[in-house]
């Protein structure tokens, strides 16, 4: 299972980040965990990037960090949404499916040129 | 608001950086803990869990420094680690910093105290409103010389004159003492016409100025005085009313104070109305100084050519006018003027002396810097590029040039405590100087610039090349390019220390010979007083010279006093000069001007003014007696040459009260030179004293007396008419001391010149011995080679002695044509000394060159004492 599993360019973690803390703020780990399950374990999260990427979106403001205690009383820090990174993740839905829709119609026309 | 946060945050983490990091430290931890949990859940065991998910997280150093990449304070942080770094590496190096840091406070500091000067006294505008719209008014004799104005001409030129908005007199301030309400005491006066305070525009602190009707002839009697006399000497009484003031016997009533800092004309106490009683009723008495302020839209050149014409006017219709024109000059300009030359010329001389220290530190820097190209290549191998170890090199400059700042400041801080005590005369404005935020903000500016200068060059030259082979075959240091470089910034150092030693010797030689001049008259053991007679207690002219009798008869039994004698006024600057063209026998009025001289016999003995023909001043020569006058060998020449003077007849055009009185000459002395000026060029003639007392009464005189010790003389001058009368002030001085008093400017030039090129002889010396004692340190083991093989010591000594000589003389040489450019540029400022004497650079030479011997003769003998054996095997 796990040779399948892909790798993420930079601009789709983001918008997968976005997407997972939409649904309710997470700490680091639980992000990447959340984002292979609900890929269905296609995407496996490269701690290596994920770090970086959450504090590079923390500098542009998209999301905020808190440091929270978790179910087991333990310290970690929670990342949440802003409402510009609300806006943000609307915009990369709309590029992502734009983009997408636009390789999906290239590979069917050229299937169909078949 | 989503680039406020980010900024923030950026903010935040700089400021927070430990805990920033903590942070970062425990969220990973906590990421490979759930980790570790979710393995051993699925089965795996502990150890190799924890193992596991450490692998699949990945490197944990490299993750923080993505992260911390990403945080954007990058290049912040790195700067700030530079600076420590720089730091710790001057820390571990104290000689070095402290030296260096010394001749950067000494330079950036001489450069400081001469920019607070110029901007002090040249660019800072007078304390009054628009104060670059006030003028000086003068009038224009057809030699060019500018003169008082007279009074009746100002008040022609008032009525006249559309291009100024207001046009005030006043009379040169003289001391006086004057009745208080809480006593006696001595103060400025002057007297001033009616638009005199509309033209300074500043509103009294306290009551008024002069209404329109007050200030004219006839008027009451007011006054106004400064705030200091009025807190000092009044005690600052809240109400003006009723307080009046005893001035040449007459009550004033005091109307008005002026706020601090009011320092029009000059600095004066007590201001009075001029309009009020003039006493001049004759055209060619030019005794006042005008000052105006031009209206909107007109500058001074405009305001000028107006005058000229209204001038012009005036002279058509009065044959009295003997002025040509007007000059009209910004006020600022007509302060200070005279010091822009001088006070420019140290702050080049300051920039020359700061460029010495630059290359100092630089030449200090580099040979220093042979030692840290193992560590530069290290760094090197560490992935640094050329220019991150570049910038390393500049910050640590960076780091020198401030604390040098520092030192600066405080150095420059003393330097003008110095400079205010010892020669208050020689800076106009001085108060106004102060190390203030303008001149902070130039000294940080320079330290920026300074360390780019002597870091620059020093960084390149160490960074150049690979760094890594340099080390490897020990050449560090050998670079003969940087050796090169090393010798290159000794000359240059040495060149600059000689244009500053040669210009030094220029203006210390015009100096002495200013001070040394013949004037024509006696200066040794000649004692001076100063006094004004109070016209309450000598309101009639006999009780006057009643006094001056006492004294003068009083001071001459004097034990050791040769002779004694009075004058109006001394040949020295800053003693006023009064002049006027004169109406010969024929109707004819002369185009040149003679000084006018009140005197009596005794001040020619006193001075030792020889007598040429005829006879000087008896006591015969009373007011009773038909007026006579002796004139000096140039008036007699200019005015009857061929025949002899005596018995020729003159009328001094109306300088005195009695515009029909003609006087005859009785006697010829030998011309004198008045301060400034050579004996003969401004040929003067003499009235007696008896003969013309409201002068005495008005202006002022001075006691001249000559014994074998002017300064003991002095004290005992001030005694004896402290004991006749202890109303009169007198103020007291040799001779010599005025002169040397007169020469102030040109001293303070000469003396400060002269310290910073002594300065920059210390700093090149200082450099020098460095440099050497560093190569020779480094060519231990050439030397050690040497020596074994047979070459006697002072060989050795002698060849690293001459590499440092060499580079000496080529900066010599280089240095000697700067030298001669500088002369030119001294041009007004030298006196009787040109551009190429050779006795100011020979000397300047001889200095440089012995301490340059010096300076590498030490370090090279001490080099050579090394034992051969032990200098092979080192390394």
């Amino acid at each position: 299972m796990s040779d399948e599993r892909s790798d993420l360019l930079q601009g789709t973690l983001d918008l997968l980040v976005l997407r997972v803390l939409s649904l309710e703020p997470m700490h680091g780990w639980g992000i990447g965990e959340r984002i292979q399950e609900m890929s269905g374990e296609v995407f496996q999260v490269n701690q290596g990037s994920l770090y970086p990427a959450l504090q590079r979106m923390r500098r542009k403001g998209w999301i905020d960090a808190e440091w929270r205690r978790t179910e087991n009383n333990r310290r970690a820090r929670y990342y949440a949404l802003t409402s510009v990174g609300e806006r943000r993740l609307a915009l990369e839905v709309e590029g992502w499916r734009r983009a997408s829709g636009a390789v999906e119609r290239i590979l069917s026309e050229a299937l169909a040129g078949r | 608001m989503g680039w406020w946060s980010g900024w923030m945050a950026r903010v935040r983490v700089l400021v927070f950086r430990g805990r920033e990091e903590a942070d970062l430290v425990e969220e990973m931890r906590f990421h490979i803990e759930r980790e570790t949990e979710k393995l051993i859940r699925g089965g795996m065991p502990a150890g190799e869990a924890r193992r596991e998910a450490h692998i699949r997280f990945g490197g944990v150093e490299r993750m923080k420094e993505r992260t911390r990449d990403e945080r954007g304070v990058r290049g912040v942080e790195d700067v700030v680690r530079d600076v420590r770094y720089a730091v710790r590496t001057l820390v571990r190096a104290p000689t070095f910093t402290i030296v260096a840091v010394f001749t950067l406070s000494v330079g950036i500091g001489a450069t400081t105290a001469m920019y607070s000067l110029v901007a002090g006294v040249l660019l800072e505008g007078l304390p009054y409103p628009d104060s670059d719209r006030i003028v000086a008014v003068w009038e224009r004799s057809d030699d060019g010389r500018v003169l008082h104005a007279s009074y009746l001409n100002f008040a022609d030129w008032r009525s006249g004159s559309t291009s100024l908005e207001g046009l005030a007199a006043f009379t040169p301030p003289t001391t006086m003492t004057l009745v208080t309400p809480t006593g006696g005491t001595r103060a400025s006066v002057t007297d001033v016409s009616a638009d005199f305070f509309r033209v300074g525009g500043v509103e009294p602190l306290l009551g008024r100025t002069p209404a329109p009707d007050e200030n004219r002839p006839g008027g009451p009697p007011v006054a106004l005085v400064s705030h200091a006399f009025w807190s000092q000497a009044l005690g600052a009484p809240e109400d003006l009313s009723g307080i009046a003031l005893q001035v040449r016997g007459t009550a004033h009533a005091l109307i008005g104070v002026m706020p601090p800092g009011f320092e029009l004309p000059g600095v004066v106490d007590i201001w009075l109305p001029l309009d009020r009683a003039v006493p001049w009723t004759v055209r060619a008495n030019h005794v006042v100084g005008v000052i105006g302020r031009l209206a909107p839209g007109a500058d001074p050149a405009r305001a000028n050519a107006e005058l000229d014409r209204v001038h012009g006017a005036i002279r058509a219709t009065s044959s009295e006018v003997e002025t040509v024109g007007v000059t009209v000059r910004p006020l600022l300009d007509q302060m200070v003027g005279g010091s822009r030359r001088p006070l420019l010329l140290l702050l080049g001389a300051s920039a020359f002396l700061l460029l010495v220290a630059c290359t100092n530190v630089a030449s200090t820097l580099l040979a220093r810097g042979s030692s840290r190209r193992r560590e530069l290549a290290v760094r090197a191998a560490l992935g640094a590029g050329r220019g991150r170890l570049i910038r390393q090199l500049l910050l640590e400059g960076l780091v020198l040039a401030f604390l040098g700042a520092g030192g600066a400041l405080i150095l420059g801080r003393a330097l003008l405590e110095v400079t205010g005590r010892l020669d208050p005369g020689a800076i106009p404005r001085l108060a106004q100087v102060g190390l203030d935020g303008d001149v902070l903000l130039f000294t940080m500016g320079v330290a920026v610039l300074t360390s780019l200068l002597f870091g620059l060059l020093p960084a390149l030259r160490l960074t150049a090349g690979d760094l890594a082979e340099a080390v490897r075959s020990g050449r560090d240091g050998g670079d003969r390019r940087t050796r090169f470089t090393g010798r290159l910034l000794i000359a240059g150092e040495v060149a600059l220390a000689v244009i500053l030693l040669s210009g030094a010797g220029l203006l210390l030689r015009s100096l002495s010979a200013i001070l040394d001049r013949d004037g024509g008259f006696r200066t040794e053991g000649v004692a001076t007083g100063q006094m004004h007679l109070p016209a309450e207690k000598y309101a009639d002219y006999e009780a006057g010279f009643d006094f001056l009798d006492r004294a003068l008869r009083e001071i001459g039994a004097l034990p050791g006093v040769e002779e004694v004698g009075l004058g109006l006024t001394l040949p020295v600057r800053g003693s006023s000069d009064f002049s006027s063209g004169v109406l010969m026998t024929d109707g004819e009025r002369t185009e040149t001007r003679f000084r006018y001289r009140v005197v009596d016999s005794g001040y020619f003995r006193t001075l030792e003014i020889p007598l040429v023909e005829g006879r000087l001043f008896e006591p015969a020569d009373d007011p009773a007696a038909p007026h006579v006058a002796v004139v000096d060998e140039a008036m007699a020449a200019a005015l009857w040459p061929g025949e002899s003077a005596l018995g020729k007849r003159f009328n001094p055009a109306g300088m005195d009260p009695w515009p029909e009185e003609w006087l005859t000459v009785v006697g010829v002395v030998r011309d004198v030179g008045h301060w400034g000026l050579e004996p003969g060029s401004a040929p003067a003639y003499y009235v007696h004293a008896s003969q013309r007392p409201a002068f005495l009464a008005f202006f002022g005189l001075h006691l001249v007396a000559r014994g074998p010790d002017a300064s003991a003389l002095a004290g005992a001058v001030r005694e004896r008419v402290r004991a006749l009368d202890a109303d009169v002030p007198v103020r007291v001085s040799t001779l010599s001391q005025q002169i040397a008093g007169s020469a102030a400017d040109r001293r303070f030039t000469a003396f400060v010149f002269g310290g910073f090129a002594l300065l920059a002889l210390v700093l090149a010396a200082v450099g020098i011995y460095g440099v050497v004692a560093y190569a020779a340190a480094r060519r231990t083991r050439e030397m050690g080679i040497r020596l074994a093989i047979g070459a006697r010591p002072t060989q050795v000594r002698d060849a690293i002695q001459a590499e440092a000589l060499g580079a000496a003389a080529a900066g010599a040489a280089l240095g000697l044509t700067g030298s001669l450019v500088l002369a030119r540029t001294l041009g007004s400022l030298l006196y009787e000394v040109g551009p190429g004497d050779p006795v100011a650079l020979l000397g300047g030479l001889a200095l440089l060159a012995g301490a340059v011997w010096l300076a590498s003769w030490i370090p090279a003998r001490r080099g050579t004492r090394v034992d051969p054996v032990r200098a092979l095997r080192e390394e």
